[in-house]
């Protein structure tokens, strides 16, 4: 029994964190370069967009 | 009542723009003593009334579309106007800044002026009088400090009452007849091209040869001839002219409007720079700094912290207890070794590193806040420019050697694509902290300890991006001189806790992410190959490494080694779990050798290391782990940053033929000058030797075909 729950638990992790970086992939799938200030249509992302994509769009 | 207002907020890099941007929307923007902190629009709520909103643009010298920035914000002001703009200016640098102002003035739009950093004016003795200049500019002028909140009031109150103060500019600034004279006949030509408001902006622009898409190409030339004839009859180029007339009206708008007199011809930031950049102190100041910086996060503070970390906290506390909870609750043999071994054995090694490098974070972004980093490029480039590399490339390189996955990420503050991505490609070959135990264990083993034997690979390493920056930058990819170096140097600030903790927590996050995505998904892979094997002829979890789909594997791949001086199949798996993290290579020989558990530095397993790889072979396996391809973690920095698959594997390919290269020369080489005899392969290790020197001295392709063309004509 332990061994199903900790085992359903360990997969539902693996799920996730796999389904979360495929979103990603396909949410920066038009995003041309992770670097705003060379992006040719990064100025017209909005403000969420910029959020969703997890592009960082400030310099250090 | 619902107002839907909305301000630009405009300002030269570094005048304190999104510090006022946080303060104003109560936003966590990044803030940075450095030049070109924001690089894309932001937007805002303003504190208490949302229905005012607040566009942060990127920071910009003038309205001149000279770099990207510049296109960004003045189509932002010019095709969707805001309904009023704050232009933010720094006190210390008025005449400078006010340039911009006299061209955001040129738009027609509400402007109210707010004048930055007056704390810093009035401790060098001066006083600012905002009314004079408010007169002479014909629009509102607060004087504020953004980071100490002074003056902000007195905005608010401009900003929510737009009855008052979302009106034009007052009056029109001159420049003198000829230049009027010039800008009204260009505003005839351009005439119905722009709405009449922007008529004299577009006129200037016009000028400056700027933004002239819209025009027609008969407008466009009736244009070039007005600029020939003035410049003609004034022996003068029009953009001098037009720089000369907007200074000479700022000398006369400044002129009185600041009392007293400096308590010293030279600033604070100016005292300190004459030591810290002088050209005999600069380096050797520079060097202290980084051992301090160093001392303090990877062997003092930091060290005790990662420590603690990893021995008490993924050692003592964290594995016995997940084991005695997985074993109370009758969880399967397999399943407990997975999560133990596999889980937390993999992510704890990379999360043991946390507290040491959020000790070094927070010391360069302290470092970086008060200002100094920038002064650090400043001095580098001189050196950095002669091996093809910006100035800029050196603080990712100096992060790197923390760890290479913020040192990769801090590549984006250079902005010429060419220069980023070679930056990007060279930065994992200096040593990151995880690399230390590696470097540890075969100091040990082969030199028993040698002290020389650390410094040495961190001089391998800046060797390799030396030899890189000059191969790489011969290739058509790279070629032209890296992008010139213009930097402002900002003032001296002390910098606030507030701000360096944010930067800290940022790169450090992003590292914990990491390590919980990427690194936790290789763990389980890695723990599953080396569980699961093929054991008398069956699909089974294996009682003998020997017979586990890694040994398969490393024995399928140890060939490639051979000529490097070290093809076992537990040396190519080591390569292979150093991918995950680098310090698993020290802990994969320990389990390979029959060691359950070993020192950080594998002081255990050191004769046996020994006897498995030689003195050559042990030193050639360890140039190959410090320059092939970085972790998992680093190459999905570099993926990142390139964004772009064929340039991913571009970086990964040269990594890795780079390290193959390096260890195959060195190994062949130092075989046969220890009596090992001449052979075929000697000759090739030679030849490959040859090619490289080469190809590091040639000429550019680019130069000489130029050359070629100059000659034949």
């Amino acid at each position: 029994m332990g061994t199903w729950i900790v085992g359903l638990v360990l997969a539902a992790i693996v799920g996730a964190i796999v389904y979360s970086m495929i979103k990603q992939r396909i949410a920066n799938k038009d995003c041309p370069t992770a670097y705003c200030a060379s992006c040719p249509v990064a100025k017209n992302c909005t403000p969420a967009q910029v959020k969703k994509r997890n592009i960082v769009n400030v310099k250090f | 009542m619902h107002r839907n207002i909305t301000y630009a907020l405009v300002g030269n890099p570094n005048s304190g723009k999104t510090t006022l941007f946080n303060a104003l929307t109560g936003s966590n923007q990044t803030i940075g003593n450095w030049p070109g902190v924001t690089v894309e629009k932001k937007t805002g709520k303003l504190v208490k009334h949302h229905d005012i909103n607040i566009i942060d643009l990127p920071g910009l010298y003038s309205l001149s579309a000279n770099s990207i920035e510049e296109v960004i914000a003045s189509e932002a002001l010019t095709d969707n106007p805001p309904d009023g703009i704050i232009n933010i200016i720094d006190g210390t640098n008025l005449e400078r800044n006010l340039y911009m102002t006299t061209q955001l003035l040129d738009l027609g739009l509400p402007l109210i002026l707010a004048i930055n950093m007056n704390d810093e004016l009035e401790s060098e003795g001066l006083a600012l009088d905002p009314c004079l200049l408010a007169k002479r500019l014909g629009c509102p002028v607060v004087a504020i400090s953004a980071l100490k909140g002074k003056g902000l009031d007195e905005l608010l109150d401009l900003l929510n009452t737009p009855e008052t103060t979302l009106l034009p500019p007052r009056h029109q600034l001159t420049y003198g007849e000829d230049v009027e004279a010039l800008v009204s006949k260009v505003s005839e030509v351009i005439g119905k091209a722009y709405p009449e408001s922007q008529v004299r902006y577009w006129s200037f622009r016009a000028l400056e040869k700027n933004f002239i898409g819209k025009l027609s190409p008969n407008q466009r030339e009736q244009i070039q001839g007005l600029i020939a004839e003035y410049e003609k009859s004034h022996d003068d180029d029009i953009e001098s002219t037009l720089a000369l007339a907007r200074y000479s009206k700022i000398d006369n708008i400044v002129s009185g409007s600041i009392q007293g007199e400096r308590k010293s011809n030279l600033s604070i930031t100016d005292r300190i720079d004459k030591i810290v950049t002088n050209r005999w102190l600069a380096i050797p100041i520079f060097v202290i700094i980084m051992i301090i910086v160093y001392g303090i996060s990877v062997t003092t503070l930091g060290g005790m912290a990662t420590d603690w970390t990893n021995d008490v906290l993924f050692g003592e506390i964290i594995p016995p207890a997940v084991e005695g909870f997985l074993q109370s609750i009758n969880v399967a043999p397999w399943l407990e070794s997975l999560i133990v071994e596999g889980i937390i054995g993999g992510v704890g090694a990379v999360l043991g590193f946390v507290p040491q490098m959020l000790v070094l974070f927070f010391m360069l972004a302290f470092l970086e806040a008060s200002g100094y980093m920038a002064r650090i490029a400043f001095i580098m480039d001189r050196i950095f420019r002669k091996w093809g590399l910006s100035g800029k490339s050196f603080i990712p390189l100096l992060i790197g050697s923390g760890c290479s996955v913020p040192g990769i990420m801090a590549s984006r503050t250079i902005e010429e694509e060419k220069d980023r991505r070679m930056t990007v490609i060279v930065t994992s070959f200096i040593p990151c902290s995880a690399k230390l135990p590696v470097i540890g264990l075969f100091a040990g083993a082969l030199m028993g300890g040698a002290w020389w034997v650390a410094p040495a690979a961190y001089f391998l390493g800046i060797a390799a991006v030396v030899v890189s920056g000059l191969i790489l930058k011969k290739t058509k990819r790279f070629e032209g001189d890296p992008a010139p170096f213009v930097m402002e140097l900002p003032t001296y600030r002390l910098p606030s806790l507030k701000t360096v903790l944010r930067s800290t927590w940022e790169r450090g996050s992003s590292f914990i992410k990491k390590a919980g995505t990427v690194i936790l998904l290789s763990s389980i892979v890695i723990w599953a190959l080396t569980r699961f094997g093929i054991e008398n002829g069956a699909l089974a979890t294996v009682d003998e490494i020997d017979n586990s789909f890694m040994a398969i594997i490393g024995n399928s791949i140890g060939w490639i080694f051979t000529p490097l001086g070290w093809h076992s199949w537990q040396s190519a798996v080591a390569t292979i779990t150093g991918l995950v993290a680098k310090e698993n290579v020290v802990s994969t020989f320990g389990i390979l050798f029959g060691m359950a558990e070993v020192s950080e530095a594998g002081n255990e397993i050191w004769p046996q290391v020994a006897a498995h790889f030689g003195v050559l072979g042990g030193f050639s396996f360890l140039m190959f782990n410090l320059l092939c391809i970085p972790c998992f973690a680093a190459v999905g920095a570099i993926k990142r940053e390139m964004n772009s698959a064929s340039w991913t594997w571009f970086a990964i390919g040269y990594q890795t033929v780079f390290a193959y290269g390096v260890s195959f020369v060195f190994y062949q080489v130092s075989l046969w000058l220890t009596g090992g005899g001449f052979t075929v392969v000697t000759f090739l290790a030679l030849a490959v030797l040859a090619l490289a020197v080469y190809l590091a001295v040639r000429k550019p392709a680019g130069k000489a075909s130029s050359q070629l063309a100059k000659s034949e004509a």
